[in-house]
C-alpha cells in the first residue's frame, strides 16, 4: 500500500469531486436512458411479430413492414401457398391503422382482422376471450383503462361500431396499441373480397424456413415472402431511420456534457495542484508517476459515475416495468459497451490537458515564488 | 577525523546563463564549490546574485551551461533528464521558503510520499515517516494536515521529508524566511544538528545573517561569483560561531588554532585548554 495521492486530492477537493461525478452520471445517464427508450420503443414496435408464433410472413409485392403502409393482395395467392411442400398452415389476417373513436376521444391503433381459433390473434388477455364474436372488438387493457372502457362498451373503428368484447395485455407502444376484430367484421367494414392483407406462415417441423420461402418464391409469383425476423426487422428499421439521427445527436450531447464537466473539473483540478506537482517533480517524483496521479483521478471520476448512471438507469427500468408505464426501458449491451467507450475516451480526452501540462512542468520552477 | 574531509557534492566552474542575445543573462560565473560531509555552508548575498541559481544547479534541478557538478563522485551535471529524479529522490533533501507540503496529505503522509517514490512501501514507510516526525518532535502532529500545523511544525514536517530518503545532501532555500525569528533560529538549529549528528552536508540560501553563528563557513555570492569566503570558527569557552576574520583573539594549543569571540574567552582557555577541548570533541561526535 502506498499513499494515494490521487485519492487524497479528490477527497480535499470533495466539491469538485462530487459535481465531475455527478456530470460524468448526468450524461451517462441521458444516454443509457435515451438509448433505452428507444430500445424499449423497438421492442414493443415489433411485439406482435415476436409474440405470434410463426415462421414466414406473406405481403404484397413491395411491401415488407406493418407501420405507415397498407398491404392487400389476392387470397388465391395465400391459398396457393398451402400448397407449397414444408408448409403446414396459411393463416390470413387484415391490416389497417386507424383510430379508435372513443366518445370524444380518439386513439391510434393498428386495427388486425382475424379468424378467432387462427394465428394472428392477440397473444395474452387481461380479461375476456380471444374468441370473438361478430360485432367485437379486442382494445388494449390500458386503452381501456385510460379511457375507462369495460366490457361492453361501444367504440368506433373502421367507420363501424363495435362492442368490446376483451382486453388485450402488452399491445401498446409509444405511438399506438393494437385492436383486434373479426376477419370478416374487418372486411365487411371494409368492402373487401378475395384479398387478405398479410398471410402468418407456418412450417412443418424439421423445416427450414429459408427453404420453404426458396420454393414460395418459385411457386408462387407477385407477392412478398420473407421471414417473421425479417418482418420485424423491417419495422424496427422504418422507424430507427426516422429517430436515428435525432438519437445520434442526443448521444453526442450527452458525450459532450460528460466530456466538458471533466475535462473542466480535471483542468481546474490540475491547476490548482500545479505548484505540488513541481514539488513532486523536484522532489523526484517521475512524470509516470504525476501522470499516474492524474489519469486515476479521472478514472475514479468515471468510473463514480458510470456506476450511479447505471444503477439509476436500471432503477428506473425496473420503476418503469412495475409502473406498468407505455414507456419501457430497455438497457442492453450494445448501449452499455457503447457508453463504457464513450466514458473512457472521456477519460483520456479529459485528462489529456492536464496531462500535457504536468509533463511540461519545470521542476526547478519550485525554488521561484 | 578523515571522514570529516570527505566531499560530499563539488561544484567546478559552474556557469550559468539564462536566454540568448539580448536578453542573455549570466546568473553563475565560474562558480567553484565543494561541502564536506557533516558541513553546514550557509550561501549568502544580495537579490539576483544567483543564489537559487546555484541551489538548482547542486540540486540537479537545473543544468549548468558549462562546468560540472560531483554528487558521490559521479557528474549530475552530464546525466539524462530521466536520470536525474532517481538523483534527486535518492541524495538530495530539499527544504523550501513556503515549506510546499501537499495539502491533501497528512503530516505523515507527507514523508510517507517519498518513502513510496522510493519504493518504500506500506506499514515499513509508515513506520520510518512516524521516526523521523517524532524525532523532530512532531509524534502529535502526525495526522494534522498542514493546514492544522504552524509555520514552524510545517517546516519541521519539511525536514522529516528531506531527510526520508537518507540522502548525503540537504538544500534548503529561504528557510526561515516565512518564520518568525525564535521558530527560524530552532530550525537552523535542528538543521545544524542533522549535519553533526547525522553526518549531512547542509547548504543554506539565506539573507538571515544570524545564521551566520550556525554555519562552518559563509559564502558570499554576487553577480554570479563568490566574492570573499567567511571561515566561521567555534569559540570553545562560550560555544559560539564566529568569523574567523573577525575573532576578537587566537590562540594557538597543540598544533591547532583556536578563535574566541572575546579576549575574555581566550583568557579562559588559556588556563585550561584541555577543559574545553575534551568539551569540543565530544560535541563533535
Ligand atoms: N528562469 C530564468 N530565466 C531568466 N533569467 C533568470 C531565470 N532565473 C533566474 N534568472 C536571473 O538570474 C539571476 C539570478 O537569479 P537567482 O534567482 O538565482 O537569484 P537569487 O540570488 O536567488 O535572488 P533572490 O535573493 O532574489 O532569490 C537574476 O538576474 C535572475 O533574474
Ligand atoms: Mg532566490
Amino acid at each position: 500500500m502506498t499513499v494515494s495521492i490521487a485519492w487524497k486530492n479528490l477527497f480535499e477537493g470533495r466539491a469538485r469531486f462530487l459535481m465531475s461525478v455527478g456530470g460524468v452520471a448526468l450524461a451517462i445517464l441521458l444516454i443509457l436512458v435515451l438509448d433505452g427508450v428507444f430500445a424499449g420503443a423497438m421492442k414493443q414496435l415489433t411485439f406482435y411479430m415476436d409474440k405470434t408464433p410463426y415462421d414466414i410472413t406473406l405481403a404484397q409485392e413491395g411491401v415488407g413492414n406493418l407501420h405507415m403502409t397498407s398491404s392487400f393482395f389476392p387470397a388465391s395467392k395465400a391459398g396457393a401457398v398451402k400448397k407449397v411442400r414444408g408448409v403446414k398452415g396459411v393463416d390470413s389476417i387484415f391490416y389497417n391503422s386507424d383510430y379508435l373513436v372513443i366518445g370524444e376521444n380518439r386513439s391510434l391503433a393498428y386495427v388486425i382482422g382475424y379468424q378467432p381459433g387462427k394465428l394472428g390473434g392477440p397473444w395474452e388477455m387481461a380479461e375476456g376471450s380471444a374468441d370473438l364474436k361478430p360485432g367485437e372488438i379486442i382494445v388494449d387493457e390500458r386503452i381501456a383503462d385510460k379511457y375507462d372502457l369495460k366490457i361492453g362498451d361501444r367504440l368506433t373503428v373502421l367507420g363501424r361500431s363495435f362492442k368490446v368484447g376483451g382486453l388485450a395485455k402488452g399491445t401498446v407502444n409509444i405511438t399506438n396499441s393494437i385492436a383486434f376484430v373479426r376477419y370478416d367484421d374487418f372486411e365487411r367494414a371494409r368492402g373487401l373480397r378475395g384479398v387478405v392483407s398479410y398471410s402468418l406462415v407456418t412450417v412443418k417441423r424439421g423445416e427450414n424456413p429459408r427453404d420453404v420461402i426458396g420454393r414460395i418464391k418459385d411457386e408462387v409469383k407477385g407477392i412478398n415472402v420473407m421471414t417473421r425476423e425479417e418482418f420485424a426487422d423491417n419495422e424496427k428499421r422504418l422507424v430507427s431511420d426516422m429517430a436515428g439521427d435525432v438519437i445520434k445527436m442526443m448521444n453526442l450531447v450527452g458525450f459532450l456534457i460528460g466530456l466538458a464537466v471533466l475535462g473542466l473539473t480535471a483542468y481546474t483540478a490540475t491547476l490548482s495542484k500545479v505548484r505540488e506537482y513541481g514539488i513532486l517533480k523536484a522532489i523526484g517524483a517521475k512524470n509516470r508517476k504525476l501522470i499516474g496521479v492524474v489519469f486515476k483521478q479521472a478514472i475514479i471520476s468515471v468510473v463514480g459515475g458510470f456506476v450511479i448512471a447505471v444503477a439509476l438507469a436500471f432503477a428506473v427500468a425496473f420503476g418503469l416495468g412495475a409502473a406498468q408505464a407505455g414507456v419501457s426501458l430497455v438497457i442492453g449491451p450494445p448501449s452499455l459497451l457503447k457508453v463504457i467507450l464513450g466514458a473512457g475516451l472521456i477519460t483520456i480526452l479529459a485528462s489529456s490537458i492536464p496531462i500535457l501540462r504536468i509533463a511540461g512542468l519545470n521542476p526547478a520552477e519550485v525554488f521561484r515564488r | 577525523m578523515e571522514a570529516a574531509k570527505e566531499s560530499v557534492i563539488e561544484a567546478s566552474n559552474l556557469t550559468k546563463k539564462y536566454g540568448e542575445g539580448e536578453t542573455e543573462v549570466t546568473a553563475l560565473r565560474n562558480v567553484s564549490l565543494e561541502v564536506k560531509r557533516g558541513e553546514v555552508v550557509l550561501i549568502m548575498g544580495p537579490s539576483g546574485s544567483g543564489k537559487t541559481t546555484l541551489l538548482s544547479i547542486l540540486g540537479a534541478l537545473l543544468k549548468p551551461s558549462s562546468g560540472s557538478v560531483s554528487l558521490g563522485g559521479e557528474d549530475i551535471a552530464v546525466l539524462s533528464e530521466s536520470e536525474l529524479p532517481d538523483v534527486r529522490l535518492n541524495h538530495l533533501g530539499f527544504i523550501f521558503q513556503d515549506f510546499n507540503l501537499l495539502s491533501a496529505l497528512t503530516a505523515r503522509e507527507n514523508v510517507e510520499v517519498v518513502l513510496n517514490l522510493a519504493g518504500v512501501k506500506g506499514a515499513e514507510a509508515r513506520k520510518r515517516a512516524e521516526a523521523f516526525l517524532t524525532d523532530l518532535g512532531l509524534g502529535e502532529r502526525l495526522d494534522f494536515r498542514p493546514e492544522k500545523l504552524s509555520g514552524g511544525e510545517k517546516q519541521r514536517v519539511a525536514i522529516a521529508r528531506a531527510l526520508a530518503n537518507e540522502p548525503d545532501i540537504l538544500l534548503c532555500d529561504e528557510p526561515t524566511a516565512n518564520l518568525d525569528s525564535k521558530i527560524g533560529h530552532d530550525i537552523i538549529r535542528r538543521l545544524q544538528q542533522i549535519a553533526k549528528n547525522q553526518r549531512k552536508s547542509v547548504v543554506i540560501v539565506s539573507h538571515d545573517a544570524r545564521i551566520k553563528e550556525h554555519a562552518d563557513r559563509v559564502l558570499w555570492l554576487e553577480d554570479g561569483e563568490f566574492k570573499q569566503m567567511a571561515v566561521m570558527e567555534h569559540d570553545p569557552v562560550c560555544e559560539m560561531s564566529i568569523e574567523r576574520e573577525k575573532a576578537a583573539a587566537s590562540v594557538t594549543y597543540k598544533d591547532k588554532t583556536y578563535y574566541f569571540c572575546s579576549k575574555g574567552c581566550a583568557g579562559e582557555f588559556q588556563e585550561n585548554p584541555e577543559k574545553f577541548i575534551a568539551g569540543e570533541g565530544a560535541h563533535a561526535v
